[in-house]
């Protein structure tokens, strides 16, 4: 029996399951596909596989995650739900037949047929429909909504996991810093040329950069798990390379005023807007519902006592005090609480917006000048350490100091460059009409290079 | 002096400016010989030779001697790579040495062409009150732009020295000093036939920057004869039995300086006070010359070669050493350079066989700086610098050589083992403690 059930479920779902689902992403893909994302595919896709081979870069993992992703194919799994078809139906005659007979006599049993149709109803069913589509659309863009957010959330984990493996990188290089430090104190403790403070300081200092490598590492395996859950990624789709974090682009971001062209495009927006013409239209249904729903005509025929009659009957409700008046007021009341979310959802996409194009000035005026002045200065401090090293004028330990200094400002460039792709990257979700993403575009707090603080001097 | 001799000390002066400027440039090559020129009215004393300096010329004018300083910024050139803004005089630091006789009357103008006031004190000079050039005290300051005139006459003959006497510290840390010679009028002694000014100074020159910090108070870095660091140092070129006077002046900032002769013993003739009585004088190899004061030493140079005279403070014989850096000697730096050389590629240890060798090196250093730079010598590198230079006693003829021409057999050469055998020395001879 329950071997018979999931074989006729396999069956169903293998008949019905992909080929089903058109219709939806007939919808939801088009306005997915004007951002310049790849449509949902009905199927998962083999391109993802092509994309993941690659070093993985903000973009791509966004594409990745479209084709990819389990949560987002179940909301378009579950669109179907919401066809217009399978909310509202044409109504069901109804059929009532009737037999009595006297338990004394021989009379014959008398015969009771009757046919209604609730021709209200059918009356409403466009109204109703009307309704069904309007909610089917705010759910269509509330998928591709999600499916911008999908893409969002993909770009976000990837450049933090970006970040991590530079933050990583830059941590090692650090602690190859104070190993070379200590290896210098223990080769002149060893001759006798130094004491067991100055060894023990270096010694601490590896000891710490240890710790700080242990905890970016730590962090970069963190990343890149929570990129495998933004991606939809598992198993053998988990091997992928990072591409290195981008450095700044060449062109300054447009500060001109496209706060505008961010609400328009806003996916959100038009799914609340469809959803208060959905209650609008549920309203006027309510309304009109309240005479109709309760219309039915019917024909009735009946045998007593050997005649056969035949009638008609109309039946409705008087509506003195339901009426519908309460659904539809609950529609006006839910369709004027989406106007202000909508009024509100454009005041906050406006100021995301504007947050994302000034964090994304700011932070790209920082990593310019982390590349263009910051590390420049730093590598001339060490190069001209190097030079009064070798003229014996400073000693190795001050020379490493300098590499230190120069290993955090790279530490502080990654930080920088986050930043900036982090806001390149909401900015850009925010014109494409994304919604404004609570936290998401937050830069992780930055993390001190090793040994930064430390002041280099030689006990 | 009459006119004509003005003329003759005069261009002569100005030839030797010029001589020891291009002279200063190079390495330690013998200079063509210059036979010492006698003082007319003197009895037949020979002239001051100011190595890498010059002489002040002289205008006489109504018997009075007049000569011009102008106290100025000049660029000047320690040695060979190693250039400096510094204060002088007359274009020239230090300042041209002052040569006169017991009993001339000098007119001395002072031109300030400083930021600064400045004056100039006659150290050691016997002079009226108002003459003595200190700041507040004896006159006014002159302040930049003026000129002012000192005239007396030079009552007594010595050793001297002058410097200004306003703000001292800046103004002698940068270089405004000079020497001030006063033949005596009728010499007593046997007569010298080289006679030579030397002034010791010590300055604090980064590697990489290019003006003397005038505040340094202990960490001098770059230590001068004649405002002149070893390889730039004129050699002192004199023929074999010359009776040869060194003349040494020092107003360093803070040290003194034990000036050491090799191949020579000398005796010390006199100070700026005057003369050591003969009596009094004894032999030795070092004289220490103190800050603010001078030292003249005597000596027949009988023993032909090239002989190292310099500052026996070992660190007065380095350039620009730092003093900073870990003890590096006895370290391995296979142990160290290639943890060093993974952050930062081109680093190499030094110093750990000790320094001898640091001179040598092709490194990069930082521009304009002479960091222990080793000069060559005739038989290797001379890992000397700063307070250094050369007596060369040659025979006659062979003063234009570069360097001396050893006797055959006469250099320290690597032991014949024949000769260790029979005498007895084993090189691996072992020792308890080793
Ligand atoms: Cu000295």
């Amino acid at each position: 029996m329950s071997t018979l059930r999931l074989a006729l479920a396999a069956t169903l779902l293998t008949a019905c399951g992909a080929p089903s689902l058109r219709p939806e992403l007939d919808a939801v893909n088009p306005p997915i596909a004007r951002r310049g994302l790849p449509p949902l595919p009905a199927a998962p896709d083999p391109a993802a596989s092509a994309l993941l081979a690659e070093p993985l870069t903000p973009e791509a993992a966004a594409r990745v995650a479209l084709l990819r992703h389990g949560a987002l194919a179940a909301e378009v799994a579950e669109l179907a739900a919401l066809r217009p078809d399978r909310q509202v139906a044409w109504p069901d005659p109804h059929l009532e037949a009737g037999l009595s007979k006297a338990l004394s006599g021989d009379e014959a049993p008398d015969v009771e047929i009757a046919v209604e149709y609730p021709i209200g109803r059918a009356a409403l069913l466009q109204m109703r429909r009307s309704a069904a589509r309007q909610a089917q659309a705010a759910a269509r863009w509330r998928v591709a909504d999600a499916a911008l957010a999908t893409a969002q959330r993909a770009r976000v984990a990837l450049l933090h996991s970006q970040a991590a493996e530079a933050r990583l990188a830059v941590q090692i290089e650090g602690l190859k810093g104070v190993q070379a430090a200590y290896a210098v104190a223990l080769e002149l403790r060893r001759v006798g040329n130094t004491t067991a403070l100055a060894l023990a300081r270096e010694r601490a200092a590896v000891a710490e950069a240890r710790l700080a490598v242990a905890q970016a590492e730590a962090q970069a395996l963190s990343a890149r798990e929570a990129v495998h859950r933004a991606l939809g990624l598992a198993g053998a789709a988990t091997t992928w390379r990072a591409a290195p974090l981008a450095g700044v682009p060449a062109a300054e971001p447009g500060t001109d005023d496209r706060e505008g062209q961010a609400v328009r495009h806003s996916l959100a927006l038009q799914a609340l807007d469809a959803q208060a013409q959905a209650e609008a239209d549920r309203a006027g249904a309510a309304e009109a519902g309240g005479w109709l729903d309760d219309l039915a005509v019917g024909v009735r025929t009946e045998r007593r006592e050997g005649t056969w009659e035949l009638g008609a009957m109309v039946g409705l409700a008087l509506p003195l005090f339901d009426g519908g008046r309460g659904e539809g007021a609950q529609a006006e009341a839910r369709g004027a609480g989406l106007r202000l979310r909508a009024e509100a959802a454009a005041v906050d996409v406006r100021s995301a917006f504007r947050d994302a194009r000034d964090r994304l000035l700011s932070a790209r005026r920082q990593a310019l000048h982390l590349r263009d002045a910051v590390i420049p200065a730093r590598e001339a401090v060490l190069a001209e350490s190097l030079r009064a090293c070798n003229a014996m004028q400073i000693s190795v330990f001050q020379l490493l100091a300098a590499q230190r200094d120069l290993t955090a400002a790279r530490g502080a460039d990654v930080d920088a460059r986050l930043a900036m792709g982090l806001a390149q990257a909401t900015l850009h979700h925010l014109l494409m009409g994304g919604a404004p993403m609570e936290g998401a575009a937050l830069p992780a707090a930055p993390q001190a290079p090793a040994a930064a603080a430390d002041d280099g001097g030689h006990g | 002096m009459n006119r004509r001799d003005f003329m003759h000390l005069g261009a002569l002066a100005g030839g030797t400016l010029v001589a020891g400027r291009a002279l200063g440039e190079g390495l330690a090559d013998a200079p063509p010989p210059d036979p010492a020129r006698v003082l007319p009215g003197t009895g037949g004393q020979v002239a001051v030779h100011t190595p890498n300096g010059s002489t002040l010329p002289w205008r006489i004018v109504d018997g009075v001697k007049v000569g011009h300083l102008v106290a100025m910024p000049v660029q000047h050139t320690f040695t060979a790579g190693l250039e400096a803004e510094v204060w002088g005089y007359n274009g020239q630091c230090h300042g041209p040495t002052i040569e006169a006789v017991e009993g001339d009357r000098v007119r001395l103008y002072v031109t300030n062409r400083l930021p600064e006031p400045t004056t100039v004190h006659w150290h050691g000079v016997i002079l009226p009150n108002g003459m003595d050039g200190v700041a507040g005290l004896n006159q006014r300051a002159i302040p930049p732009g003026e000129t002012f005139c000192y005239e007396f006459p030079l009552v007594k003959p010595g050793t001297f020295m002058y410097h200004p006497h306003a703000d001292e510290m800046t103004q002698m840390a940068l270089g405004l000093v000079g020497m001030f010679i006063i033949h005596p009028r009728r010499p007593t002694g046997p007569r010298v036939q080289r006679d030579f000014a030397l002034m010791t100074h010590e300055w604090k020159l980064q590697p990489g920057a290019r003006r003397p910090d005038p505040g340094a108070m202990s960490d001098f870095n770059l230590l001068t004869f004649n405002a002149r660091a070893y390889p730039g140092t004129e050699p002192l070129v004199v023929r074999r039995g010359d009776r040869v006077r060194l003349r040494f002046g020092n107003l360093s900032a803070m040290d003194h300086h034990p000036i050491h002769l090799h191949g020579h013993a000398f005796e010390l003739t006199a100070t700026d006070g005057g003369d050591v009585p003969r009596g009094a004088r004894y032999p030795e190899t070092t004289v220490l010359v103190p800050v603010g004061a001078t030292r003249v030493v005597e000596f027949i140079a009988d023993m032909p070669g090239d002989w190292a005279m310099h500052c026996h403070m070992t660190h007065h014989v380095m350039t620009q050493m730092g003093h900073d850096g870990p003890v590096l000697i006895g370290a391995d730096p296979a142990r160290i350079d290639p943890r060093v050389q993974a952050v930062v590629p081109g680093y190499m240890t030094m110093g750990h066989d000790g320094m001898g060798a640091m001179g040598e090196m092709a490194m990069p250093f930082p521009e304009n700086s002479q960091p222990m730079r080793a000069s060559p010598g005739p038989f290797g590198p001379i890992d000397m610098g700063g307070m250094f230079t050369l007596l060369k006693v040659r025979d006659a003829g062979t003063e234009g050589d570069a360097w001396y021409r050893h006797p055959n057999g006469t250099v320290a050469e690597r032991a014949d083992p024949a000769r260790l055998e029979a005498d007895g020395v084993d090189p691996d001879v072992a020792f308890p403690k080793a």
